[in-house]
């Protein structure tokens, strides 16, 4: 488990004024589940991921980390080394792997016979499977994930919400992630946490009960639309705030 | 076929009918209307020096010269560079006043040193080869602490969380993300390093291209300092070439 306390980040403007990004962030990440974060853009998910992630550090507050193993970061942007293959992007940094090991979670991740490929720059679902195997192969305490299907068709998004569902209920690990797309956030979340914005804090905690697997069809479920609602009417409810969230 | 083999087929295509335009223009206004003239040698003459400077010059013997200095050095560098990349990366990065401090170099005129070592070293093959080397090895150098900055810092952010410790992201890392760039840039360098080289040996009067242009001017040969200067641009497209053929082959992923 992880647990996010009280979590500040300030940062200097160009005139040297202080600027608080979030404020008193505090959560929970239940291991073997996927937990996600939604928020307006510019609330400081990057930097939330970040820090949780050790790449950054807190202004305040503290993260505590249940055992051990490595908290590993995914940004939106593709990050496969394009010079190395898919293989060699998958081994990257590690000091020792069993090739078994590997193969079988090149294979999970749907690159089976792609191990000898380069990384292509036009298909974002390829590098974020790379990315995504990449992590595996660290045996990470937790996977953050940074607003990884932005910019990613709605086929290719689709069936990395499938696989995400399989990675977490086949190997049990642990996943969080931030969007800004209810749809996407309850299609894949086990936990979703509502942050608002100018500062940004949690203001809510929303417990995603749907069965596997999570297609399509149950995006016009009763279930799924309730859920969409509550988390609408959480975000209408803050004074001022005027968010859009994109749905699938 | 791809579209950028389209494109630089087409590319080839225009710059040689431009080529052939020129000719024609060159052939008509310098062969019939102006024969004799200061500006450009009569094409006939011209044609009759570029069989005549190979025996008249020497210039095998030069062209061996230049050439060997230029792309050994020129190699070496690229070697030394290369073993040296994480360290050079790493100075860039931590103590970036060392590099701004270094940057006033930049306005001392490159053909200075190019007279400083002909006066030290006179008209020795080897000084020629140590400038060469010298002049090669700070050119690449440069060029690398110049491109850092286009390095995508996403690639380096992954790397350190990923476990990398500083140096191995600076040399595994970023070094292997700009050297594409990197490596096309040694084209320009070698630009660079061509005039530099013939600046010199034109000083110091050695018997490379630089030597034979000295001569060519010595003896007022008109046609023949145009002769030299088409080998000298064929030696240059030629190595320019090798260098982009090499930088395809190498760094195949950007």
């Amino acid at each position: 488990m992880l647990e996010i306390k009280n979590l500040s980040k300030y940062y200097s403007d160009q005139y040297g004024n202080k600027v608080k990004l979030f404020t008193n962030i505090s959560f929970t990440i239940e291991e073997g589940k996927i937990t996600s974060v939604i928020a307006p853009v510019g609330s400081g998910k990057t930097s939330l991921l970040k820090i949780i992630s050790r790449l950054e550090n807190p202004t305040e507050g503290e993260i505590l980390v249940n055992g051990n193993g490595k908290i590993i970061y995914i940004p939106p942007e593709p990050s496969s080394f394009p010079w190395l293959s898919v293989k060699e992007n998958v081994v990257f940094a590690l000091n020792s792997y069993s090739t078994e090991k590997i193969s079988e979670i090149i294979n999970i991740v749907g690159l089976e016979g792609y191990s000898d490929h380069y990384p292509d720059d036009n298909s974002l679902g390829f590098r974020f499977r790379i990315a995504l195997a990449r992590s595996l192969a660290h045996n990470p305490k937790c996977i953050c994930i940074d607003e990884p299907f932005n910019k990613m068709d709605l086929i290719t998004k689709l069936e990395l919400y499938q696989l995400l569902r399989k990675i977490k209920n086949e190997l049990k690990t642990t996943i969080l992630f931030t969007t800004t797309n209810i749809t996407e956030a309850i299609l894949l979340s086990d936990r979703i946490y509502l942050m608002g914005k100018e500062p940004a804090s949690i203001f809510e905690a929303l417990q995603i009960e749907i069965d596997d697997p999570r297609d399509l069809i149950i995006v016009n479920s009763e279930k799924f639309n309730n859920y969409i609602h509550i988390i609408e009417n959480h975000f209408k409810q803050i004074d001022g705030q005027k968010i859009l969230f994109k749905t699938i | 076929m791809m579209p950028k083999e389209l494109e630089n087929k087409f590319l080839l295509k225009s710059k040689i009918h431009f080529l052939l335009v020129l000719l024609f223009v060159y052939v008509i206004l310098f062969e019939f209307i102006l024969p004799f003239n200061n500006l450009l040698p009569k094409p006939s003459l011209l044609v009759e020096s570029l069989v005549q400077i190979w025996q008249d010059y020497n210039l095998l013997s030069a062209i061996a010269i230049t050439t060997t200095i230029i792309y050994t050095s020129l190699l070496i560098a690229y070697f030394i560079n290369y073993v040296s990349a994480g360290t050079t990366i790493k100075i860039a990065i931590e103590f970036p006043e060392t590099i701004e401090k270094l940057t006033l170099f930049k306005y001392f005129p490159a053909f200075f040193f190019a007279i400083i070592f002909s006066f030290w070293f006179g008209d020795s093959i080897w000084g020629e080869f140590l400038f060469a080397l010298i002049a090669s090895t700070l050119l690449v150098i440069v060029n690398l602490i110049a491109e850092i900055k286009d390095h995508n810092p996403v690639f380096a952010e992954v790397a350190s969380n990923l476990g990398l410790n500083k140096n191995a992201v600076y040399s595994k890392v970023i070094f292997k993300d700009i050297q594409p760039i990197h490596f096309s840039n040694l084209v320009r360098i070698h630009y660079y390093l061509w005039v530099l080289l013939m600046i010199y040996e034109f000083i110091s009067n050695i018997n490379g291209l630089g030597g034979i242009y000295r001569s060519a001017l010595m003896y007022r040969d008109f046609a023949g300092l145009f002769s030299i200067a088409l080998v000298v641009s064929i030696l240059i497209l030629f190595g320019s070439d090798v260098i982009k053929f090499i930088k395809e082959k190498l760094f195949f992923w950007k």
